[in-house]
């Protein structure tokens, strides 16, 4: 086991500009070479630049604006960990996070899986990713990574929702305040949990207080704004979790650099049934009524022609783009572009498909049902037809709160949401999912099934998936469903 | 804010150029301007639906001689800018005698209700209605209207900030806007200014606000009464990614050098992802605004009292108000406020650091340690940076004075004398 006094910024002359004020640096022991964080970047001096070269640090160039090297705040743990090895003094004034006493309140015992990913994680320098499926426990096994590095900690999650979860689970563990920055607040902590958004912007201010960072559905993280926030932070600790960390752009290749490496692994269908709930997948194909047909029909002669005026083929690589580019020269192509979207929105928006929400509401009456859709028109029309609650990124927090503290409690059963509750609500009595259009996209696909797999004693978990038949949507359904999940 | 949807950039053979107005000419964008503050004005207190959807209608005619996909297309975009610049001058709020959150929260709960009491599942949403907004003393179509009155689109619009606001006061906001939308592109920016110290101060104010890092030199200029001086300026990150993570920053320091007198800024821009930067520069000349504005009353009460109080001790050597930038080595720098010198070339420097972030206070005590300063200096400190005088004891380059609210002149002065009589003697 790693001990947590294996933090790289154990050990070194511990400093601060505060220090600096009470005691002058004249008194201190003369530092060999000076680290502090700048902006998310460590500045590297007190050495001539020539000499500070010569100790071939990691991620360090010469910055010809400062009397020495500086790096990425990434590369902080390699740094220290290098000067030491080289025997050399340094004067750390860039950390600025504190050892915790964090002293967990009741808990569950830990699942196996859960002490092993804990375990794989720990044995890797405390960096890298665990991927469970959603309702399989990853808050615990991040709660368990916060006991055991006792170090001041950033939990950076995708929505407003998930940071409210997280903050209640983080004081409930630990019994400590605990922080929030973004949705409108900005209270820095030693616990403190974020939103990527909120991370991306303050990151260059906060990197240097924090020694563990958990970045909770860790998959987004590789966006290039959010990768950037990973690499303004100097945590030596990183914890990423996710339950479908792949992603169709291969981008997730980043998160080794970022995060550390796969550490752990479980699929939905090795927990199904055990940890996870049982559950069945059903897909209903739906017909547009005439009017919708006709218009349908005619909005994709219009993309059709233009596509093959332009000569354009959406199938090969870059293709999409391809087409953006083209529609965006032309009142031509901007009609296509238009009649594209036209064609989308009757396909996910059909008729026939609030009339079959309907009739699984009534089937399900007093079950737990969330009702998703790929943007927040549908999601609103839901609402207005159902008179159900919505949320979408436009409700504001407190009504969010409320809304998902009825809908866990059984007041209000019924939800409907754009794409904002994909990975954000954790109610073990949520049973049905209700797909009413999504993307091609596998991980969207998995995260909304594992909305309801949290198990309970005697629940089977189902999944509708409402598709217009004969149109493009049908190809969106196949290949979101292409997971082990869904065979 | 425009963005580069909005703008229309050309590639010359000196770099990129933004094509004013998306090519647009100067009397049909004043036309198109004068519509869309028209059809904003003819909205106040409708909804912000009805407003987006009149603007869709306010079209641009393609220019005839242009013609073709490029007219079309320039069209396109000044409509839009002109749009965003309206629409950003609008205030859009959700109207305040309405509760729509608690009138959600009242007819989701009756639904609820009524679903699980109903045989079938079903709900009649009519009788609901009817039923919540009889409670509430509104007919069932008013709930359902008031129910989604705080969604962005049933925001009622405001028009008071146009207020006074012709087409024409438009034009030059939105030249600027154009140049700013394209250094959200920028990676680094070189700017070269000549500007009065309170110009060179904001600027120098905007690059610490923004954590932007800044490399200063002096600059030769042709007119030896003018202070000139270079900034190349980037983010920290710059150095290990070609990042437009600070593009926004960069085009937020863009008032500030149109403001001075003379500048020239060049940007490398990399107009999409992926793609190598380009030289773009903006040049120009901002105003002098040296006699406008007033010394801050610190300053003047330093100009004010140190001549009587160091006359005894420094004889010759005279103070006034500090009219340049000071590079300093190894890069940055700082505009002092006072300078006392001596006509034989000794001087020093006082700077009133007021309510400026701490770090820009320890890069000062570095630049003292360090030895980079090229004359000594005293820094002024408001108490309420935390900071402790001892952190310069005695240091012949430089001291801090920390003040609470009032700035001791008496203090100054016993610092400057210190350091200027080694500087005499030596």
């Amino acid at each position: 086991m790693t001990r947590a006094d294996d933090d790289p910024g154990e050990g070194a002359l511990a400093g601060s500009p505060a220090s600096v004020a009470a005691a002058p640096p004249s008194s201190a022991p003369s530092p060999s070479v000076a680290l502090r964080f700048r902006a998310g970047t460590i500045e590297v001096t007190g050495q001539p630049t020539a000499a500070l070269l010569a100790l071939a640090l990691p991620s360090c160039v010469v910055d010809p604006r400062i009397p020495g090297l500086r790096a990425p705040s990434l590369a902080y743990a390699d740094i220290v960990l290098a000067l030491r090895d080289r025997g050399v003094i340094v004067d750390d004034m860039a950390r600025r996070y504190d050892t915790l006493a964090l002293v967990p309140r009741e808990a569950p015992t830990p699942r196996d899986y859960q002490r092993d990913a804990l375990s794989a994680w720990t044995k890797a320098r405390a960096r890298g990713v665990v991927v469970l499926p959603t309702g399989a426990g990853k808050t615990e096994v991040a709660l368990l990574a916060l006991a055991s590095r006792n170090r001041s900690a950033l939990v950076v999650a995708p929505t407003l929702d998930l940071v409210r979860q997280w903050h209640e689970a983080l004081g409930r563990r630990f019994g400590v305040d605990v922080g929030v920055v973004g949705g409108g607040e900005h209270t820095v902590l030693p616990l403190t949990v974020t939103t990527y958004d909120s991370a991306w912007l303050h990151m260059e201010h906060l990197g240097d207080r924090f020694g563990l960072v958990v970045f909770d559905e860790v998959h987004h993280l590789v966006a290039d704004s959010y990768a950037m926030a990973a690499r303004l932070s100097l945590a030596p600790y990183r914890l990423g979790l996710s339950a479908t960390p792949e992603r169709d752009d291969g981008r997730d290749a980043l998160l080794g650099e970022l995060v550390g490496p796969i550490v752990f692994r479980k699929e939905i269908d090795e927990l199904q049934g055990t940890f996870l709930a049982d559950y069945d997948v059903v897909r209903i194909d739906v017909t547009l009524d005439e009017d919708e047909r006709a218009q349908w029909a005619a909005a994709r002669a219009v993309y059709k022609e233009f596509l093959q005026r332009e000569r354009v083929s959406l199938g090969g690589p870059g293709g999409w783009d391809r087409f953006v580019q083209r529609a965006a020269r032309s009142p031509e192509g901007r009609q296509a572009l238009a009649a594209w979207r036209l064609q989308r929105r009757l396909a996910f928006g059909a008729a026939q498909k609030l009339e079959h929400v309907d009739a699984i509401l009534r089937r399900h009456r007093g079950a737990r049902v969330l009702v998703f859709s790929d943007d927040n028109a549908t999601a609103y029309a839901v609402a207005r037809r159902f008179l159900v609650p919505v949320i979408t990124h436009q409700t504001k927090v407190s009504e969010r709160t409320q809304l998902l503290r009825a809908f866990s409690d059984g007041t209000l059963p019924v939800l409907a949401t754009s794409r904002v509750l994909n990975e954000g609500v954790d109610v073990p009595d949520a049973q049905v999912a209700v797909v009413l259009s999504g993307t091609g996209s596998t991980r969207e696909h998995v995260q909304r099934l594992g909305r309801v797999l949290r198990p309970r004693p005697g629940k089977r978990a189902v999944l509708y998936e409402l598709v217009s038949a004969d149109t493009g949507e049908t190809y969106t359904s196949d290949k979101r469903r292409d997971h082990r999940a869904y065979r | 804010m425009l963005t580069l949807d909005h703008v229309r950039v050309a590639r010359r053979k000196q770099g990129l150029v933004v094509v004013p107005r998306a090519g647009l000419d100067e009397a049909r964008a004043l036309a198109l301007l004068d519509d869309v503050l028209a059809v904003a004005r003819e909205h106040h207190g409708r909804r912000r639906a009805e407003l987006q959807a009149a603007l869709d209608d306010v079209v641009v005619p393609v220019d005839d001689e242009r013609g073709g996909a490029r007219g079309a297309s320039a069209a396109t975009r000044a409509a839009a800018a002109a749009k965003k610049l309206v629409l950003d001058r609008c205030d859009f709020a959700a109207r305040d005698d309405l509760d729509p959150p608690s009138l959600r929260a009242a007819v989701f709960a009756a639904a609820a209700e009524a679903r699980v009491g109903s045989d079938h599942g079903g709900l009649d949403r009519d009788v609901v209605l009817a039923a919540v907004g009889e409670a509430h003393g509104l007919s069932a179509a008013a709930l359902e209207a008031a129910l989604w009155a705080d969604l962005d689109e049933a925001h009622v619009v405001d028009v008071a900030p146009l207020a006074g606001v012709t087409a024409a006061a438009l034009l030059p906001v939105w030249a600027q806007a154009e140049l700013a939308a394209v250094l959200l592109r920028a990676r680094q920016i070189v700017v070269d200014v000549d500007a009065t110290p309170a110009q060179l101060r904001r600027l120098l104010g905007a690059l610490k606000l923004h954590q932007l890092l800044f490399a200063a030199e002096p600059l030769a200029l042709d007119d030896a009464a003018i202070s000139g001086v270079r900034l190349i300026v980037e983010g920290p990150m710059a150095l290990f990614a070609a990042s437009t993570r600070y593009g926004l920053k960069l085009a937020l320091l863009l008032p500030h050098v149109l403001a001075c007198r003379r500048h020239r800024l060049s940007a490398a821009v990399a107009l999409r992802k992926g793609r190598a930067p380009e030289p773009f520069v903006i040049a120009g000349r901002g105003h002098d605004d040296a006699a406008a504005v007033a010394l801050p009353p610190l300053v003047q009460g330093l100009l004010d009292e140190l001549p009587g109080l160091l006359a005894p001790e420094l004889p010759g050597f005279v103070v006034r108000a500090a009219g340049a930038v000071v590079a300093v080595g190894g890069g940055g720098a700082f505009v002092p406020d006072v300078v006392v010198e001596h006509p034989d070339g000794a001087r020093a420097y006082v700077e009133v650091l007021g309510f400026w972030s701490r770090e820009a206070v320890w890069r000062r005590v570095e630049w003292v340690e360090q030895g980079v300063l090229p004359a000594p200096a005293v820094f002024c400190v408001s108490e309420r940076l935390r900071v402790s005088e001892a952190a310069l004891p005695d240091d012949p380059g430089g001291a801090l004075v920390v003040f609470k609210g009032a700035l001791s002149a008496k203090k100054v002065a016993v610092a400057l004398t210190a350091r200027l009589r080694r500087v005499s003697l030596g």
